[in-house]
Formats: structure tokens, sequence, C-alpha cells
């Protein structure tokens, strides 16, 4: 095994000792840490038998906060909440005794508090109501020795009502309500105090929150066996998903991804030479992973990202900014076959525009399939000849070989519409072919530069979605079969464009039409797997039963002019809320020389077993 | 011509004066009293929409309990933000399978963002979301301004006067094509309501109960929806944690969706 086998097989084993253990404990995970730490404690107190009481409570000024001292006579489990409207902080003391507490309401009117307030709730609750005056930055902690609460709030006002933006906005009536709510609202107003039952606490360990930080993730194996011609395992794969997020200002916040993959096909089996095993049998890689900065209607992403255009469902078309994982052709969902790129994203958002830039530094092209792996990539050769593919001719990661793009969006009525253009590299790449001998050919794979532009539309007319896509391509390179050539490229622009209807019928079966071609003005009929026009359609149907439970699915692609089809049918189960089960074939169909029927004899079937945390 | 003639003229004249001016406006009494009504029914629903929701921006945790006979219950929860009557995202957060599907729907228009496509897409009104609960369900807690409605009578439920309306969809849009609401007639407390399809087949009812205080106001904060086709098929919608909030209105663009924090 590989080392980075056992980096991949340490991941899962860490993962799934810690939920074990996690379950064991019964740890409830979705609470915020402060929360978790006041349950450890009350039951800790739950031991011992005397009634904390609240003897007294003190303030100090400082010169960025106003202290408040709740001093006690031993810990006492407490729990926090605020609101914003008016701006209050709740302390609940639970079971804790004010017998002898004489003074129970301060008025301070203070530069941050207003007024402290002592209330015994009927549940045996002691509240604390701190009244501040906008809503303030905070901090709740414990002193032992003798036993303290102190809560600190702070000089940091998060929203003030000095200026409340919203008044130029409102209309007379909102303002009344806007006053009424303040002037009505009174401390009880809060969740806990409406009786309300707390939410389902099956879903307690859903994420698991460190403060600021969630983390949520999934565990998903896939195992798929051939059924055409030579039939057996094709693939076993264990993928672990980690995403880990948070917050680190109120503007700044970051994702962290991360993705982990160990196939045992090929380990059980010799189905596949060892390039493909080098190639496809673990990963360990970083995913989206980045900083986001928001400036009042400018955002800004920076980190390694992925970016997605286009309206259309089941097809990439305009969605074309990042490279993409093809070595399982077009089979995993979009999400894994993206490849994040590192980039900096800049948008402007209006009420009804948006402009976004990016900015890619870091090249990235597609994978393919290497030769002797179950979707390989195809190479423009006559029979009888053998290839040697060498090393592919990359552009340098530098300034001037950078990646741009941009997007403009306007919602017009019911309209979405979007224009955009990219300059870029020719990511499927093009290949320069050598003639050594009438049987002997080397492949150079390399990679041009593109200018891409494109358009989208969609719109709901009477429950149906229309749309649209319109991609015009500059500068690209296609093979040629001609011993002839030079180099066995010739240059052609095209058009892409691609019509779909969406309908849901009766409420419950929803279904998608496509409609595509691909245009070369200047085709010439030594084009590889390249006709002058090519119509292509798409069909997808998808129902749910058991509210939604059980979710049959088909999506069928098919070339209009000749038979090259892939169907793929498949069902989904959901069940213990986490989990689901997705059993589908792919089947292919059409002449060898087709996009799909290339794949002819790679029909398969797969099960797809996952669980998200 | 005797007095007596005279006097009789005089009194045909002043009937038929009088007959005629009664004529004449009645139809504009009528019509002050249709206008006045017609008034009066939008005030009721607008009342009662103050109740459900803060008619200001605000954010509301929401769960779904999908119940069904001999099945376990689901159970799914929301974040919803709402901006104006007319902007609305709902973030979903649990179960974790569905976290990250957002819909954001902006008048009629609506778009969802799944996290395994990365992408907005525009999708319909007709989508589920969960069980019998419509996405209008969730994401309208306004009946004014989809609405036309019109007072049908009123009735005594348990001691209490409650207006009965009608509601009719104001285009074939709207979550439903009719409506017909009770609404207290002293504190405009929703009490109840059935909605119908265009066609007029009763779809589902909802009743509007634990009225709690929620965002500085006593609210409905549970809505009880049933199926009148499937006994024992009901929806429970909990709303909890209703804050109001000044909100961005970049967050109500569909390009926007993908940045949402969960």
């Amino acid at each position: 095994m590989t080392k980075r086998l056992y980096i991949v097989i340490l991941v899962f084993a860490f993962f799934l000792l810690a939920s074990f253990c996690a379950q064991a404990a019964g740890i409830e995970w979705d609470t915020p840490i402060k929360e978790a730490k006041a349950r450890v404690s009350a039951q800790k107190l739950q031991a011992r038998p005397t009634t904390p009481e609240l003897k007294r409570i003190r303030f100090y000024r400082h010169n960025k906060h106003t202290r408040v001292v709740l001093d006690l006579s031993r810990p006492v489990r407490y729990s926090l909440a605020s609101q914003n409207t008016p701006a209050a902080l709740f302390l609940d003391l639970r079971g804790a005794d004010i017998d002898r507490l004489k003074k129970r309401f301060f008025k301070l009117n203070g530069e941050r508090i207003n007024t402290v307030q002592v209330k015994q709730l009927s549940t045996g609750t002691v509240r604390i109501i701190v009244q501040t005056r906008f809503i303030r930055d905070y901090r709740v902690f414990t002193l032992t020795g003798p036993t303290r609460i102190v809560i600190d709030i702070k000089d940091k006002i998060i929203i003030s009502y000095k200026k409340p933006p919203i008044a130029s906005t409102r209309t007379p009536a909102e303002k009344t309500e806007a006053q009424e709510v303040i002037k009505d609202l009174t401390p009880t107003d809060y969740s806990d105090e409406t009786g309300e039952e707390p939410f389902d606490s099956s879903y307690d360990s859903e994420e698991t929150r460190w403060g600021n930080i969630k983390i949520n993730g999934s565990v998903v194996n896939e195992t798929a066996y051939r059924i055409s011609k030579k039939r057996e395992l094709t693939k076993s794969r264990s993928t672990l998903k980690l995403n880990m997020r948070g917050e680190l200002t109120d503007n700044i916040s970051f994702k962290l991804g991360g993705r982990s993959y160990y196939d045992a096909v090929f380990d059980m089996t010799d189905n596949y030479p060892g390039n493909v095993e080098e190639d496809q049998e673990t990963e360990l890689e970083l995913r989206e992973t980045y900083l986001d900065v928001s400036l009042g209607s400018m955002d800004l992403r920076l980190g390694k990202q992925s970016i997605v255009w286009g309206e259309a469902i089941g097809l990439f078309f305009a969605d074309q900014v990042n490279a993409k994982d093809l070595r399982e052709f077009v089979l995993p969902d979009f999400d894994d076959i993206r490849k994040p790129q590192w980039a900096a994203l800049i948008e402007y958002s209006g009420e009804l525009s948006h402009i976004e830039f990016v900015w890619i530094p870091v090249l990235e092209f597609n994978d393919y399939g290497e030769a002797g792996s179950e979707f390989p990539v195809s190479l423009a050769l006559p029979s009888g000849v053998a290839p040697t593919v060498t090393a592919v001719d990359e552009p340098a990661n530098n300034f001037r070989n950078s990646e741009y793009a941009a997007r403009f969006s306007y919602l017009l009525g019911d309209w979405d519409l979007s224009l955009f253009h990219l300059y870029t590299w020719d990511k499927e790449g093009a290949t320069i072919r050598t003639i050594n001998s009438p049987t002997s050919y080397t492949f150079t794979p390399t990679h041009r530069r593109l200018n891409v532009s494109g358009f989208t539309i969609a719109k709901e007319v009477q429950n149906i979605i229309f749309k649209a896509e319109v991609i015009y391509t500059r500068g690209k390179y296609f093979s040629v079969i001609d011993s002839a050539d030079v180099d066995g490229l010739e240059k052609a622009d095209y058009i892409d464009y691609l019509i779909g209807v969406d309908y849901t019928f009766f409420s419950d079966i929803e279904t998608n039409l496509q409609f595509m071609q691909r245009i070369i003005p200047d085709h010439d009929d030594r084009f590889f797997r390249q006709e002058h026009i090519r119509n292509t359609a798409s069909i997808r149907i998808k129902t749910g039963f058991f509210d939604n439970t059980v979710e049959p699915e088909l999506l069928v692609i098919s070339s209009l002019q000749e038979l090259d089809m892939m169907i793929r049918p498949k069902i989904g189960f959901t069940f213990k809320d986490n989990w689901r089960l997705f059993i589908g074939a792919d089947i292919f169909a059409g002449e060898t020389d087709g996009i799909f029927g290339q794949y002819k004899d790679k029909d398969r079937v797969y099960t797809e077993l996952g669980y998200s945390f | 011509m005797s007095d007596k003639n005279k006097i009789m003229t005089s009194k045909k004249i002043f009937v038929i004066l009088f007959v005629s001016t009664v004529l004449l406006l009645l139809p504009s009494l009528a019509t002050d009293s249709f206008a006045a009504k017609q008034s009066l029914a939008v005030k009721i629903i607008k009342e009662a929409d103050k109740v459900r929701s803060p008619q200001l921006d605000y954010i509301v945790d929401i769960t779904v309990t999908s119940i069904r006979p001999r099945r376990k219950k689901r159970v799914a929860r929301y974040e919803v933000l709402v901006k104006g009557q007319k902007k609305t995202i709902i973030k979903t957060t649990a179960p974790a399978i569905d976290r990250g599907t957002t819909l954001l729907m902006l008048g009629r228009n609506l778009w969802a963002f799944m996290p395994d496509l990365s992408k907005p897409i525009r999708i319909s009104l007709q989508q589920r979301l969960i069980g019998d609960v419509a996405n209008g369900d969730i994401a309208r807690a306004n009946f004014s301004g989809d609405y036309t409605p019109k007072i049908l009578r009123t009735e005594q439920i348990k001691g209490q006067s409650y207006y009965v309306l009608e509601l009719i969809a104001n285009d074939d849009r709207v979550t439903y094509g009719k409506v017909v609401y009770w609404v207290n007639k002293k504190n405009y407390r929703p009490l109840k309501a059935e909605f119908y399809a265009i066609s007029g087949r009763l779809l589902k009812s909802c009743s509007y109960e634990d009225y709690k205080k929620l965002a500085g106001r006593v609210r409905p904060t549970s809505l009880i929806l049933t199926n009148p086709l499937t006994k024992g098929r009901v929806s429970i919608i909990r709303y909890k944690k209703m804050r109001i909030e000044k909100l961005p209105s970049k967050y109500f663009t569909k390009n926007y969706m993908k940045r949402l924090k969960y």
C-alpha cells in the first residue's frame, strides 16, 4: 500500500473513533461551547444538595467595558440569550435562590447599560436581564473563591439605534409597528419564555461546533460493477469529505474543505494496470478553501474555489470557469467533477444587477482517464497505429498567463439575464501529433488560449421555466485525422447553444427537457469526432414517494443525428434522516467513435451509500 | 282644479320625487356600502398579517414536522429571512443531508441553490419542500397583496366572534387559488384557514395555534396543516426565535445564495 493510503486510513480511523466516542458519551455537538460547559458544570452540581443563592450584584465601569458581578453562594448552572430589540442580554440561573436579595432593579442609565433587573420565574429559574444601549458585544465568565458570574458589556457596538438605517425606507405604518415592537417588548420576550418546545434533539449531533467554527461533511461508499462484456467490479471507493466554516469577524468568514478517498478495487482485483492504480487508487485533496470578505455591496472571495455559471441542468455548457476532473467521464456529481481553483472573485450585488470579476493566477486543466482505465480519453488515431503520448505541455503559472473572467447579471422583470466573457486556456487541450512512421505517432497534449463569450436567460411563465444559453468560443484547436496535416490540429471557432424547459407535473414529477446544438462554421470533414452541426437533446425526470424518501430519477442524453446515447436511471432512498442510498445504472449506446458510444462496453450498475453529518 | 285635487297632485309629485331620489341614491349607497366592506376586509387581513409576522425585516427559525399514519415522523429545520413583503430566503439547516439547500423567493420568482449543483437554478412555486408544506406556506406569512379579500359572514366560535373572509388569489402563481380565513373580530388573530385549488378542491386546512409572544407581539407559533384527503396526515410548522433585524438587500439576490452562511 502506498503512503497516501495510510494517510487516508488514518483519517478515516480518527473520524470513526471520534464519532463513536461522541455517540457513546452522548455529547450534544450542536450546542455552543458556553452552553456545553454550563451543562457539564450543571451535571456536576446536580450531585450537590444545597441551593445556590444570588447574594449581591455589583457594577464596575471600565474604559472599554461595564462589568456586572453576580456574587453567588456556590456554582450555578446558567444559560445565556440575547435579543436585538430592545437590546438586552438574558442570563438564566437555574434553580437559584434570590430570597435574600433586597434590590432587584438597578437603573444605571450608563453609556452601555440602561437597567439590570432580577426576576424569579415560575420554573425556579432566576433571570438577570441586562438591558443595554444598542446591541453590544459582551462576554460572560465565572470566577471561583468566592463564586461569581461576571458579565462584561463591551464598548463595541454591533448595531446602533442612533441612526436606524431602516427609517428612510419604511412606510409610516411600518415605523409605527417598529416603535410598538420596541415599546411593547418586555424582557420576557425570548424563546425560552414562550414555552415553545425545543427542537427535536435528534438533530443535535448533526453539526459539530467549536465556538464559532462549524464542521460538517459526509462519508460515502460507491461501488460499481460493469455489466457489459467482461463483467467485473470497477469501483469500490470510500470518500470522506470534511468542511470547516467559521467567522473571523462580522465581515470576514472562511471555509476549509478537504476530500480524501480510497478505491479498494485496485487492491481487491487486478482489473486495471499500474498507471491507473497510481492515478486513481487514493487521493487526499484540499477542496474549496477560501476567505470571504464582505464590504457593503461588494464581496471578495479569495482562495481555492468553484465558480459556477449557467442555467443548464446535467450539462456544463456555460459552466466553464473551473477545470474538470473527467477521469470518470461525466458520471460523478458535478461538484466532484469541478476542480476548485485558486482565484480571486470580486462581486458587486445591486438590487437587480450583479457584476463579478475573476482572476485565476494558478492554472488548472482537465484530468482524463489514463490508457487502461474505465473511461480513457480517445486520441485521433487511424487503426493500426501505435501512439506514444508525451508529457503535457502546460503553460507556466505567471501573471501573464493568468485567466480572467467577468459576468454581468440583471433581473429584468421576471427575466434572468447574464452576459459573460472568459479569457482562458483550453482546459480540454489540443494534442499535437508527430508522425514518426506510418505506424508510430507521438502525441503531445498542449493548451492554447481561448476567448469564450456568452449569455444566459431564464424566465418562468405559467409555472414553466424557460432557459437558454449561447456560448461563442474563439481559438479552439480541433484534432484532425489526416496524415498529411503538419501537426494534426486545425483552428476553428464554434457556437454552442441550449434551449431548456422545466415543468413539474401534478406537483410531483419534475421534468427537464433540453435541446443543444454545436455549430462549427469553418468545419472540416477531417475533424475528429466533430460534425459541422451536432444536435443533442436531454431529458431528466424525477419524482418522489413517501415524502420524497424514495426518489426515482432518469437522465437521458442523446445525439439527434445518430445513435449516441447515455441513459442514467437511478433511485435514491433517504433513511434515518442522514443516510442516503442510490442504486442506479449508467448505460451507453452508439458507435465507438461517438461521445457516449465510445464507452458502450462500460455499462455499469452501482450503489452509493452516504452518511452526512 | 279643486284644492283637494291640488293637494293630491302635490302629494303625487312629492312621492314621485322621493321615490326617484331613493332610486337614484340606492346604487351609490350600495356602492358605498360595498366599498366600506371591501376596505374593512382589506384592513382585517392586513391586521391579521401583522399578527402573524412583523411587517419589517426579520429572521425566524422554523421547524416543519410531517406526520403520516404508520410512519416515522420527519422533521426539517429552516432559517427564514424575510425582507419586506416580497423577499424571502429559506435556508435548510436540518436534516444534514439537505443542509445547504437554499430557496430564494422574490415576488413570485423562485430560485433554489443545491450544494451538489453549486449554482442557483430557477424553479417554479409548485415544487415542494417537505410533505404537504408548500414553499409558499413557509415563505409567505402575508395574505395582503397576494389575495383580494371579501367578508363572507361572522361566526361565533367558543364564545368569540370571528370574521370569515374569502380570499381570491390575485394571479395563478400564488400558492392557493382561494383561501377561507377566520379572523378574530376583537384582536385580529387568525384562527384557521382553508386552502383551495383554483378548481375549488380543498387542498388543506390550517389551524393557527400556540399564541405566544414572539418578536414583541403575541403571534401564532404553530400552524397545523391537515390534509382532508388523508386522515392522520399532518404537517406542523413551528416558529421560534423570531428576531427583527435589518437585512442587507444583497442577501436577497440569486448570485449571493452561494455566500449565505450556514
